[in-house]
């Protein structure tokens, strides 16, 4: 029992210790949400060691809510790059540093067209972030 | 010094105390010679109902005497459980891990989790548009300063 409950601990994602866990802790079952966490074997085919992401529909008051966690997040962070729009990041991308030997990495999008949406996104890779966050975004073209 | 004569009961004597012992006779001291009795290994058929009566009331062995190759034997096969629960825990927690949650419903047909994973990275902007939108702010700012230059310039 021990021994489970100490891999159990080790095996715990870092986003625990991130700010943008109470977005997906207040959000991820609410309606008009959609929150996915994917890890382990179902990640065989991708570059990621944890996925977890949280999409928003019509509900500005969250991409506020998250904004402010992601100011806390920020601080630590090795690598920022964000969009501003009058003032208010619309997309803020985030490049913590390593834990555990994993790179981490926080994606933020705030959409209005065609629909009012947020996406946020949090990633776990034993790859440099800079080129998993390359390869997502070329994919995305 | 003392010397230690063990005594060996009789079949005669046996018989004699069997007879007492089915009459309810029999008393304490007298039921422990029996069951010594009816402990050894060489006797005749006869006594095998007896034999098979006294071994169900005997006393379990001494539980205190340790025996190693039986604890060896138990803290192996409690080891080999231990493992196997840690390996079951960690491949189902891994499984049972990877979920969705739409509208509040948890999903856990892998197809749609992974098509809802893929939806949420494509909803980020790509490069280039993250490239473009950050020159469309910087030139919206000149212009915007330029105008003010106009503006502000003296005639």
């Amino acid at each position: 029992m021990l021994l489970t409950g100490f891999t159990g601990i080790q095996l715990l994602p870092a986003q625990n210790n991130l700010e943008i866990k109470k977005a997906f802790d207040r959000y991820g079952n609410k309606k008009g949400v959609v929150m996915v966490e994917l890890t382990g074997e179902m990640l065989e085919d991708y570059d990621f060691s944890f996925f977890k992401s949280l999409m928003i529909r019509e509900h500005p008051e969250a991409a506020d809510y998250i904004r402010k966690r992601l100011a806390i997040d920020e601080v630590g962070a090795k690598k920022v790059k964000q969009v501003v729009s009058n003032g208010t990041p619309t997309s803020i991308y985030l490049q913590l540093p390593p834990q555990r030997k994993l790179h981490r990495l926080i994606l933020f999008n705030e959409t209005s067209n065609p629909e009012y949406l947020v996406t946020l996104i949090y990633i776990e890779t034993e790859h440099d972030a800079e080129d998993v966050l390359k390869l997502i975004l070329k994919k995305n073209k | 010094m003392s010397i230690n004569i063990k005594y060996k009961m009789t079949f005669e004597h046996a018989d004699r105390l069997i007879e007492r012992y089915y009459e309810g006779l029999t008393s304490v001291e007298e039921e422990r010679k029996l069951r010594i009795f009816l402990s050894r290994k060489d006797l005749p058929e006869k006594y095998k109902t007896e034999q098979a009566i006294f071994s169900y009331f005997t006393p379990a062995p001494n539980k205190n005497k340790f025996d190693f190759t039986r604890y060896l034997r138990r803290t192996g096969i409690a080891a080999a459980l231990l493992i196997g629960v840690f390996f079951a825990h960690f491949f189902l927690t891994n499984r049972a891990a990877s979920y969705a949650y739409i509208d509040g419903k948890k999903i856990t047909d892998i197809q749609e989790i992974k098509l809802q994973a893929m939806v949420s990275l494509a909803n980020l902007p790509s490069e280039q548009t993250l490239i473009l939108e950050n020159l469309q702010l910087i030139l919206e700012e000149n212009r915007f300063e330029e105008k003010g230059n106009i503006l502000s310039t003296p005639q």
